[in-house]
């Protein structure tokens, strides 16, 4: 068995398999990824000038487009189905919130009504094709900004 | 069957210069790669440095870490909706920082290696030398 693992052919196939399995799982996740993507920012031009982040010359550096299933960020303003924030690159998404979302500071639950502009936030969900993000938790950190 | 050809008189310190030979022909080919390593490694940490303000801001701007901080506090809701959360992770991942970073490390890790294959190969050539 030693001998079988150690040869070159066995040694071979595993990487190719794992190869295989890197690549077409690189696949998936970027076509799931791009369709997401697509519906979500198709509404684009709608909301361009709130989309623009600071542009940086970096190779492989993040996208111009901020996160569709997550983001954190300060509060700017709260109503009770909606929930708009700037992210750290200055680029305000709206977060849509329903009765299924859970909103949490801590370990307890709270209402949507005890944020406020200003809070820090986590938001996590999945995107719509309204350009926003459903929330599925919000998540009060600590902070607070100006 | 006799070949007819007359034995040769072997130098007596063949061996050890042929010995010699390689060993220093392999100090010299690590040397070369560690200089390759030095020079990746130099090039990297300056191009870490001329753009030290954008690794920065990719750092701060990425939600990776408050995202995966989720996953002290709120893994319930994080594994029924287990799709969405490694998509949210990947997609919030500082690629630039990471591989840059990787960069540095390999190249680190590999002069070190180097460095202490040139240390022995050195010994080896010089025990081979007094010999």
């Amino acid at each position: 068995m030693p001998e079988l693992i150690q040869s070159t052919w066995v040694k071979a196939t595993l990487f190719a398999v794992l190869g295989l399995v890197l690549i077409v799982g690189g696949l998936f996740v970027g076509l799931s990824m791009g369709e997401r993507r697509g519906s979500h920012f198709f509404r684009f031009s709608e909301r361009y000038d709130r989309l623009l982040g600071p542009e940086e010359n970096m190779p492989f550096g993040r996208p111009p487009l901020p996160g569709i299933h997550g983001v954190s960020g300060k509060v700017l303003s709260v109503s009770t189905s909606t929930l708009i924030l700037e992210n750290p690159d200055n680029i305000e998404q709206d977060i849509a919130v329903s009765s299924s979302t859970d909103v949490r500071s801590g370990m307890r639950p709270i209402s949507l009504d005890q944020i406020t502009p200003g809070q820090i936030v986590v938001v996590f969900g999945a995107p719509n094709n309204q350009g926003q993000i459903e929330a599925r938790l919000i998540r009060l950190m600590g902070g607070r900004r100006p | 069957m006799e070949s007819g050809h007359r034995p040769i008189d072997i130098p007596p310190m063949l061996f050890s210069r042929v010995m010699g030979s390689i060993a220093e022909a392999r100090v010299r080919q690590l040397r070369r790669r560690l200089f390759a390593a030095f020079l990746a490694l130099a090039g990297s940490l300056a191009y870490v440095a001329a753009n030290w303000s954008a690794f920065l801001n990719e750092v701060r701007g990425s939600s990776f870490g408050s995202l995966a901080r989720l996953l002290l506090t709120d893994r319930d809701i994080l594994f029924a909706n287990l799709h969405d959360y490694g998509l949210a992770l990947v997609e919030s991942l500082p690629l630039g920082v990471l591989l840059i970073g990787s960069a540095i490390l390999f190249c680190s890790l590999e002069s070190l290696v180097l460095g202490v294959s040139v240390r022995q190969a050195r010994k080896q050539l010089l025990s081979v030398s007094h010999s």
